[in-house]
């Protein structure tokens, strides 16, 4: 039900750096319905592979995605994604300086 | 403590997700494109007005014929690396989904850009104009900005397409 992941890149930052573990919940489609704008997930997205993202908006049964940082793509270039093709969502973060929370209230700047 | 145990025992083993893409700044305008483009034309412009009036001497021909040689020859290059940085970097299977004539055209920016680096004719100059401006309009429209066609405030005058901001 749990699975430990390992964040690659930088695109998350600051709220998961390169190297980070993230510990992270499987998704059945109930849970995937609950899901809300805000909230991180694992994505198993058709042309960029495995990545990490935070939800920015859902429709129907399609997200947009964004990164928090600069760095990362832009939502246009991730296209808009099934809810199917979200596998995980991520819990917290285990990080060098201890555990840190991913899901706080950004929904703002989203 | 806890991120360096797992990472120690079996840290290379966990699946990775990726939070990266190839380019960091994700600034993308196609406006570089069509000025490049233009000062091709111009420079052919240029270099007609030369050969049709006397010049002082045979050297200042040579001189400024060869200035816009060079010139013309940067800015065709400048358009092809221009557009293949847009092509390679930002365009991704969503947009080409969408304009799936996007590999046809930037095949054709690229020959056109280099029939304008050998030879002079100004129809190709214009040609490589006008396939600049359909590449601009693809662009803008895969950011939902809506475009307009109008004659650039400079010489060579000619129709270019900018974004409706």
């Amino acid at each position: 039900m749990f699975r430990l992941f390992r964040v690659r890149g930088r695109s998350m930052l600051p709220t998961l750096s390169d190297g980070d573990f993230v510990v992270a919940r499987r998704l059945d489609s109930t849970a995937r319905r609950s899901l809300q704008a805000g909230r991180v997930v694992c994505v198993e997205h058709r042309h960029l592979g495995p990545i990490i993202k935070r939800i920015r908006k859902i429709e129907a049964e399609q997200c947009e995605l964004v990164s928090d940082g600069q760095l990362g793509a832009e939502s246009e270039a991730m296209g808009s994604v099934h809810l199917q093709r979200l596998t995980h969502a991520a819990c917290f973060a285990i990080t060098p300086r201890g555990f840190k929370r991913v899901n706080l209230a950004v929904s703002d700047r989203l | 403590m806890l991120h360096r145990v797992i990472d120690a025992l079996n840290g290379d083993k966990i699946d990775a997700l990726d939070a990266h893409c190839d380019v960091p700044c994700a600034i993308y305008d196609p406006a570089p494109i069509l000025i490049s483009a233009l000062t091709v034309v111009r420079m052919i412009d240029i270099m007609e007005e030369w050969m049709s009036h006397k010049p002082d001497s045979e050297l200042s021909l040579q001189n400024a014929i060869s200035r816009c040689v060079a010139q013309k020859e940067k800015h065709a290059e400048d358009v092809k690396h221009e557009v293949r940085v847009i092509w390679g970097d930002y365009l991704k299977a969503p947009q080409f989904e969408k304009h799936p004539n996007a590999h046809e055209l930037v095949h054709n920016i690229m020959l056109t850009g280099s029939k304008c680096k050998q030879g002079v004719s100004r129809e190709d100059a214009l040609q490589l104009v006008e396939l600049c401006n359909q590449f601009a309009e693809m662009f803008w429209e895969t950011k939902g900005v809506e475009t307009k066609r109008a004659v650039c405030p400079y010489k060579p005058s000619l129709e270019t397409v900018y974004p409706v901001l």
